[in-house]
C-alpha cells in the first residue's frame, strides 16, 4: 500500500512536485556573443550535407584553414594559419574532450582525426586562435573539438554503403541500444578508396567506437567511450632513395571514462579519465645501387601511450561570474628503437592546472580571463595566460579584444631523436641526433573580433583581425650528406632571408565567416580568409622563402532541403598559391568544387537515403605533394535507418 | 538562517497536518453532519509546492469558504466506510480520486468529488479508470457522479499566448503524445485535447509538430527526430513521457540541439527548461477553496455540474541562464504583464 502511495506521489502532482536541477553552470553551450574568440561550428546536417567522408576535410570551411586529403606522412589533416607540415602540431584536437594528439608523430592531431566515424559526429567545434589558457601547449593556434553524438540520438540500426570513382568502398553499420537509465552505441565503419592520385597504394580506414551514456542519479552522469581505429594507406615513391613505397599501419586504440556530478544549478564537477595507445608500423628497403647502405631495412615504427585524468569544478557564484578550476596530470610516452636508437621509453609528464573566469562586470561587458600554468618533462614550467573582451554594444553587435600566449614544448622526436642506420662492414650512419637544449615554441596571438547577429534574418557573420606571433620555432635542418653532418632539431632564433633578419614567425591578416538561412530550409555559409606569414627559412615547419604578399583562401557552402526529402547541396572552396610542405616548391593555387544530391524517404517503417556526391567536379588539384592529385570522383551512398 | 526557518517552519506544518489527519481519522467514525474530507496522501510524503497548497486549501477551507463545516484530512490509503458521508470530497491527486471507488465505502455518487493537483490529461485518463473501477462496485450509478477538477496545468491558450509574446520568431511548436492505450480510449470520456491542440496552434498560424511515444518505450528517438524539426520543445504535462526517469535526457537532448523547452512547471523551469507558465500554489488552493463553497451553497451538491476550471492566477518563469544560452533575451516579468493584460483584454 505504502508503495502505491509512494508511485502515487511520482504520478500525482506532476506539476508541483520537485524536480532535480539538471542543466547546470557548464552543461549550457556559451552563446557566440559571449565565446572568447571566434568559433566555427559544423553541425551535423552540415556535415551530411558536405558529402564529406573525413573530417579533415571539412576544415576546409573554416576560415584560414589549410587541408590536406593525403596519407603520405600520417592521416589527413589541416592546419590552422602555419603552412602544412608532415606533423600539424600547433592544433589541439579533441573527441568529446579527449585530446587525440600522437605522441609518435611529433603531437600531430592526424591520426587523432581518425578516432571516429562521421556519422558518430554531432558537431564539430573550431575555436581559431590560441587556446593554450584552456587546453594546454597543443592549443597553440587553435582547437579543433569534435562531439560525438549522445547515445540517446542513436538509438535504433543505421547501415550505410557507399560505392563509386577510385574504388570508393565505405561501409558503416551501427548499434544503438538502451532504456531510460542507460543508453549505448556501437559502431563500426570503414573508408576505403584508392588514395590520391599518385600515392603509392591505396587506403583503408578501419573503426570501432562504443560510447554509453549512464545515468547514476538526477544530475549524476557516467559517460563510457572506447575505440580502436586502423589506417593502413600506401605512402613513399618508387623513385625516390629512401622513401620506397610501402604501406604504413597506424592503430590506436582508447579508453574513456568521464563522470559528471551536478552539486546545484551554479555548480558542478566534472571527472575525465582516459588512456589511448597507438602503434605506427612503416618499414621498407633502402635501395640506392650507389650507395653503401643499399638494401638496409629503414623503420620509422613505434609505440606510444597518452594518459590522462583531470577534473574540474564549474561554479557561478553569481548570475554575473562564471569561474571554473581544474587541473590534470597526463603521461605521454613513446618507444621506438628506429627514432631513437634505443628501446627505452621516454616518458613526458604533464601537470597542469586551470583557471578561467567569465565575469560580467557591466551589462554590456564580459571578460574572460584564465590561464594554464603547466609543468612538463620536456617543455619545464610553463604560464599560458589569456584574457578577452566582449563589448555588446548593441542587441546584435558584439566587438571583441584579446590577448593569449601559449607555449609548446618540444615533442619526443625533436628532442630525442637519434636515427641511426646500420650495415655490417660500412661506418654508421646518423641520419639525426639531438641538438640538446631545445626549448618551447612561444605564440603571443592578439586579435579583434566583430560578431554581427541578426536572427530576424537568420544572418551570422563573424571576422576575425589578427596578429599572431611565433617566437622560438622548432624546425628541423636536415642532414648535410656531404659534410656527414646529422640533421637535428634546433629553435630557430635568427635567419636571414630575402635580404631580412626575422626572429619570429608572424602572422597578419583577416578572416570573417557567415552563415545565413536567406529562406525556409537554405542555408549559404561563406568563409574567406587573407593573411600574410613572414616565416623563416628551414627545413619542415617554415617556408624557405618569406611571404610578404597577402594570400586568400576561402570556402563556400550552400544547401537546400525540399519538403519531399530531396537534398541538395554544393560546395566551393579555393586557395591561392602556397608552399608545399617542408619544401620552398610553390604549390599552385586550387579550387574544388563538390556536389551532393540525396532523396531520402520512408519504406517499410525505416528511413532510407540514397545520395550522390561529386567530389571536385573540376580539374585536379595537387594535394600535399607535387605529384599527389585530388582528382574528381563520384559515389553513391545508400543508408537505411530504423 | 532562511533556509533553518524555512525547513522548521515545514516541519511544524507537517505535524500539524500529521495531527490533524489523526485527528480526522478518529473524528470521521463521530456523528458530524457537515464534513469535508480533503484526502491525498500521507501528509509526511507531500512536500515543496503540493505542501503549500495543501496548507492554504485547508486554511482557507477551515477559516474562509466554510467556517461551519470540519474540514478533515484523510489519507487514501487508510479511507474506510464513514459513518456519515461528507459533504464533499477534495481529492488530491489521481490516486485519491481512484481511493474513492473503493469497493463498500458508500460515498459515490451522491457526495461530490472536487479533483485537484492533477493536469486535464491526468484528470481525464484517471477518470476512466475510475469510472470503470465504481462501475465494477456496482454501487454507484455512474451518470449520477458529481465530479469536477480545478485543473493544476494551464489552458492551451494562455501557453501559446506566452510562446507568441516570448519567442515570436518560432514557428515550428514540437510536441510529445502518447496515443490513446486501448482501456482508456474506450472509456466514457472522449480524449478531445489532441484536436483541441491542433484546433488553437492552427488559430495562431504555428505549425505543429507530434511525434508519439508509445507507451513503456523510450522518449529517444521521438524526441530526436522532433527535435530536428522544430523551433520549440514545448513539454505539455504528461506522466508518461515526462517524469523523474526521463526528464533529465529530455532537458539535455532539448539543449544539446539548441532547441528551447518550454515547460509546464516552476521546477522544470528552474532545473533546465527556458520559459514556462504555471500555477502558483496559494492562489490556486484559493480558488479550489472557492470552488468547494460553490458546490456545497450552489446546485452541485443537488446533482448541477460545475464545470472543471483551470488556474485564473498564474506565473511566467525564465531560465535565464539557459536563455541567454540559446540566445534568447527574456524578461519573466514585462512577459507576465503583457500575458495579464492580453487575457484581461475583451
Amino acid at each position: 500500500m505504502l508503495s502505491i502511495a509512494g508511485l502515487s506521489m511520482a504520478k500525482e502532482d506532476e506539476l508541483l512536485r520537485d524536480v532535480p536541477v539538471v542543466v547546470s553552470v557548464s552543461r549550457l553551450p556559451q552563446p557566440p556573443q559571449d565565446a572568447p574568440g571566434a568559433v566555427t561550428v559544423m553541425d551535423r546536417r552540415m556535415i551530411r550535407m558536405s558529402g564529406a567522408r573525413d573530417v579533415a576535410d571539412l576544415l576546409r570551411f573554416v576560415p584560414g584553414f589549410s587541408v590536406s586529403n593525403s596519407f603520405e606522412s600520417n592521416a589527413p589533416q589541416g592546419s590552422y594559419h602555419i603552412k602544412l607540415a608532415d606533423n600539424n602540431y600547433n592544433l589541439q584536437v579533441l573527441v568529446d574532450g579527449r585530446a587525440v594528439y600522437s605522441p609518435v608523430f611529433s603531437g600531430g592531431a592526424g591520426p587523432g582525426l581518425q578516432a571516429v566515424s562521421l556519422e558518430d559526429i554531432e558537431r564539430i567545434e573550431v575555436h581559431r586562435g590560441s587556446n593554450s589558457a584552456s587546453y594546454g601547449a597543443r592549443a597553440f593556434l587553435g582547437t579543433v573539438n569534435i562531439i560525438t553524438r549522445h547515445s540517446t540520438s542513436t538509438l535504433g540500426q543505421t547501415v550505410q554503403v557507399g560505392a563509386g570513382d577510385r574504388s570508393i568502398q565505405d561501409g558503416l553499420a551501427s548499434l544503438g541500444w538502451g532504456d531510460e537509465r542507460a543508453t549505448y552505441r556501437l559502431t563500426a565503419d570503414q573508408r576505403a578508396d584508392q588514395n590520391l592520385q599518385g600515392a603509392s597504394g591505396p587506403v583503408r580506414v578501419s573503426r570501432l567506437n562504443f560510447r554509453g551514456d549512464i545515468q547514476l542519479g538526477a544530475g549524476d552522469q557516467l559517460e563510457l567511450r572506447a575505440g580502436q581505429s586502423w589506417v593502413s594507406a600506401g605512402a613513399g615513391f618508387s623513385d625516390q632513395v629512401g622513401n620506397a613505397p610501402r604501406t604504413r599501419g597506424l592503430d590506436q586504440a582508447f579508453a574513456q571514462l568521464d563522470y559528471k556530478h551536478v552539486l546545484s544549478a551554479r555548480r558542478d564537477l566534472a571527472v575525465q579519465a582516459s588512456r589511448t595507445q597507438e602503434r605506427v608500423t612503416d618499414q621498407f628497403a633502402y635501395l640506392d645501387a650507389a650507395s653503401p647502405y643499399n638494401g638496409i631495412s629503414i623503420d620509422f615504427g613505434a609505440q606510444g601511450t597518452t594518459d590522462h585524468i583531470s577534473a574540474q569544478h564549474n561554479w557561478q557564484p553569481w548570475d554575473e561570474l562564471r569561474w571554473v578550476m581544474g587541473a590534470e596530470l597526463r603521461r605521454e610516452t613513446m618507444v621506438s628503437r628506429p627514432w631513437f636508437d634505443s628501446d627505452a621509453t621516454f616518458t613526458n609528464d604533464f601537470s597542469r592546472w586551470f583557471t578561467h573566469v567569465e565575469w560580467r562586470f557591466a551589462p554590456k561587458w564580459l571578460l574572460n580571463a584564465g590561464g594554464m600554468l603547466e609543468r612538463s618533462t620536456l617543455g619545464g614550467e610553463t604560464l599560458a595566460p589569456r584574457a578577452m573582451i566582449n563589448w555588446q554594444w548593441a542587441q546584435g553587435h558584439t566587438l571583441r579584444w584579446g590577448v593569449a600566449v601559449a607555449n609548446r614544448p618540444p615533442s619526443f622526436i625533436e628532442k630525442y631523436a637519434q636515427v641511426v642506420y646500420r650495415k655490417s662492414g660500412v661506418a654508421d650512419y646518423v641520419a639525426y641526433s639531438p641538438s640538446g637544449n631545445l626549448s618551447n615554441e612561444q605564440m603571443l596571438s592578439r586579435e579583434l573580433g566583430y560578431l554581427l547577429q541578426w536572427p530576424e534574418r537568420k544572418f551570422e557573420a563573424d571576422l576575425r583581425v589578427f596578429d599572431e606571433r611565433m617566437t622560438n620555432p622548432i624546425t628541423r635542418l636536415d642532414n648535410n650528406p656531404a659534410g656527414g653532418q646529422p640533421g637535428y632539431y634546433a629553435n630557430v632564433q635568427s635567419i636571414t632571408g630575402n635580404g631580412q633578419t626575422y626572429s619570429a614567425i608572424n602572422f597578419t591578416g583577416a578572416e570573417y565567416q557567415l552563415k545565413w538561412q536567406p529562406w525556409r530550409d537554405a542555408t549559404l555559409r561563406l568563409n574567406q580568409s587573407l593573411f600574410k606569414s613572414t616565416e623563416v627559412p628551414g627545413g619542415d615547419v617554415v617556408d624557405a622563402k618569406v611571404f610578404n604578399k597577402y594570400r586568400g583562401k576561402g570556402g563556400l557552402m550552400f544547401m537546400q532541403s525540399f519538403a519531399s526529402g530531396l537534398d541538395f547541396s554544393l560546395m566551393y572552396s579555393e586557395a591561392e598559391a602556397a608552399q608545399y610542405p617542408g619544401s620552398s616548391a610553390l604549390k599552385p593555387a586550387m579550387s574544388r568544387t563538390d556536389l551532393r544530391l540525396a532523396k531520402s524517404f520512408k519504406w517499410a517503417q525505416q528511413k532510407h537515403e540514397l545520395a550522390f556526391t561529386v567530389h571536385n567536379m573540376g580539374p585536379a588539384y595537387t594535394d600535399f605533394l607535387p605529384s599527389q592529385y585530388f582528382q574528381q570522383q563520384a559515389f553513391l551512398t545508400y543508408r537505411i535507418e530504423d | 538562517m532562511n533556509r533553518f526557518i524555512g525547513s522548521a517552519a515545514v516541519r511544524m506544518i507537517r505535524l500539524g497536518m500529521a495531527v490533524l489527519s489523526l485527528c480526522g481519522f478518529g473524528l470521521a467514525f463521530d456523528a458530524l453532519a457537515d464534513s469535508v474530507w480533503v484526502v491525498g496522501p500521507p501528509v509526511a510524503q507531500v512536500s515543496g509546492a503540493a505542501l503549500e497548497f495543501e496548507k492554504t486549501l485547508v486554511a482557507e477551507l477551515q477559516h474562509q469558504a466554510l467556517p461551519s463545516h470540519s474540514v478533515l484530512r484523510l489519507q487514501t490509503d487508510t479511507l474506510t466506510a464513514p459513518a456519515h458521508p461528507p459533504s464533499l470530497v477534495v481529492a488530491l491527486g489521481s490516486e485519491a480520486l481512484l481511493s474513492l471507488a473503493k469497493p463498500g465505502l458508500g460515498l459515490l455518487p451522491n457526495t461530490p468529488v472536487l479533483c485537484v493537483l492533477m493536469s486535464q490529461h491526468t484528470y481525464e485518463t484517471t477518470l476512466k479508470r475510475f469510472k470503470a473501477m465504481a462501475s465494477q462496485a456496482k454501487d454507484s450509478p455512474l451518470h449520477a457522479l458529481k465530479l469536477t477538477a480545478l485543473y493544476a496545468n494551464q489552458p492551451l491558450s494562455r501557453q501559446l499566448a506566452l510562446l507568441r509574446l516570448a519567442l515570436p520568431r518560432a514557428q515550428n511548436l514540437g510536441v510529445l503524445w502518447t496515443p490513446e492505450t486501448a482501456d482508456t480510449a474506450e472509456g466514457a470520456v472522449p480524449s478531445s485535447s489532441l484536436l483541441e491542440l491542433k484546433q488553437a496552434t492552427i488559430e495562431r498560424s504555428l505549425n505543429l509538430r507530434i511525434e508519439t511515444v508509445q507507451a513503456g518505450a523510450p522518449v529517444y528517438k521521438p524526441l530526436s527526430s522532433l527535435l530536428g524539426q522544430v523551433d520549440v520543445l514545448w513539454a505539455l504535462p504528461n506522466d508518461q513521457i515526462y517524469n523523474p526517469a526521463s526528464f533529465q535526457n529530455i532537458l539535455l537532448s532539448s539543449i544539446r540541439a539548441g532547441v528551447p523547452m518550454v515547460g509546464f512547471s516552476a521546477a522544470y523551469v528552474r532545473s533546465g527548461a527556458m520559459l514556462g507558465v504555471y500555477a502558483i500554489p496559494q492562489p490556486m488552493a484559493r480558488q479550489a477553496a472557492q470552488m468547494v463553497r460553490n458546490m456545497l451553497v450552489g446546485g452541485h451538491a443537488a446533482g448541477a455540474a460545475v464545470v472543471p476550471q483551470f488556474p485564473k492566477a498564474f506565473e511566467v518563469g525564465v531560465n535565464q541562464a539557459v536563455a541567454r544560452s540559446l540566445g534568447y533575451t527574456l524578461d519573466a516579468a514585462q512577459l507576465q504583464t503583457r500575458l495579464e493584460a492580453l487575457e484581461r483584454a475583451p
